[in-house]
């Protein structure tokens, strides 16, 4: 153990309480000198953890927008799709009334009523009509699928609102433990000097937020909401 | 039929009004906070009012309880779509004078539901 500097000869002997005391604050000192370097090195760093998580949160939004960017214009693609198609269905069915009306000219015209070859020609385009008919069908059921898929991943781009109020939790919950920190900083002799940089920077997460939110897809939460507007209901209010 | 889609995320608001489009509502108006809602309410009118709760300004509640208060528009109907699931924040809503609750993540059945519900009960009252 360490002589205590300052003291009379007297008060040197361990069993001397002030002296124990003395030698005790001393040792503490450095401990304490550890918490505050820690607590400053601490405090300096959750500025830049609060910025990563705004980046994090501002990245997804824009990744968010390009997406719904892109799903919307192929909406648009296969909306326009669809029109042609329908028009194309319509031109084929036009097309088939022709084709009737042909193999009714073509009973009726002496010429040309009972030979095979009119009636092969005729058959011809009303099949080809017909199978323009099922092809135009077909197309517009790929596109109503492929709508139907894009408005799935359209809707699970929800997740970007629900991850953002999260992060904005984690945000407030760090900036709390970042005051708490600087106000244990101010009760230090030497308190950190770059105490001004370690405010809190301006983030990109919504200011109001759901502390509970939660991306979950099961009916079960809206299920007991159902319930209870149910029972609210019932109960005439 | 006019819809007015209340979000502060513009994410979600684009994913309602498509859900919306995709149901075949083309006529919707957007406002990103209850108080620009308020205020297009009263400028433009709507028929039908999709509101998030958490929003800065005016949330979905004050807007609600702002709308009931309007004799104009106090059998307007209003569906809250909101993170918010607990049991004291759908009575809350209720008490509020919502006529509708989904929770989020919805799903464009669910919206479609709902919407149906409100404006079958809407009309059976009316």
């Amino acid at each position: 153990m360490d002589s205590v500097q300052g003291l009379p000869e007297s008060q040197h002997s361990p069993e001397n309480p002030v002296t124990s005391f003395v030698t005790a604050l001393h040792g503490i000192i450095p401990t304490l000198d550890r918490i505050r370097l820690f607590i400053e090195d601490s405090t300096g760093k959750i500025p830049q953890a609060s910025k990563q998580l705004s980046s994090v949160a501002t990245a997804t939004e824009v990744a968010t927008t390009e997406i719904l960017d892109l799903l919307e214009r192929s909406t648009q693609t296969l909306s326009d799709v669809e029109t042609s198609v329908a028009k194309l269905k319509s031109i084929s069915e036009r097309q088939q009334l022709a084709g009737a009306a042909l193999r009714a000219l073509a009973a009726s015209l002496p010429s040309t009523n009972g030979t095979s070859a009119w009636s092969e020609h005729v058959t011809a385009i009303e099949e080809s009509n017909r199978d323009a008919s099922t092809i135009c069908e077909e197309l517009a059921g790929f596109a109503k699928s492929a709508k139907d898929d894009i408005m799935s991943i359209s809707i699970a781009l929800q997740v970007q609102d629900i991850t953002s109020q999260q992060i904005a939790g984690v945000s407030q919950v760090i900036e709390s433990v970042r005051e708490q920190l600087s106000k244990a900083l101010s009760n230090f002799e030497h308190p950190i000097e770059s105490l001004a940089d370690a405010t809190a920077p301006s983030l990109s997460v919504p200011k109001v937020f759901d502390h509970g939110a939660s991306y979950d897809t099961s009916q079960d939460r809206q299920e007991s909401a159902d319930e209870i507007i149910k029972r609210w209901q019932q109960e005439g209010h | 039929m006019k819809f007015l889609v209340v979000d502060d995320s513009t994410t979600m608001r684009r994913i309602v009004i498509n859900s919306l489009k995709s149901l075949g509502y083309e006529h919707v108006a957007e406002a990103a906070d209850g108080k620009e809602a308020f205020q297009k309410l009263v400028a433009e009118g709507a028929d039908f009012v999709i509101t998030d709760w958490n929003m800065p300004e005016m949330s979905g509640l004050e807007l609600t309880r702002a709308v009931r208060a309007h004799a104009q528009f106090a059998d307007l109907p209003i569906l809250m779509v909101t993170t918010r699931a607990f049991k004291e924040d759908v009575v809350e809503a209720m008490k509020a004078r919502v006529n509708n609750y989904i929770i989020k993540p919805f799903t464009p059945q669910g919206l479609k539901e709902k919407i149906e519900q409100i404006l079958k009960s809407t009309t059976a009252a009316a």
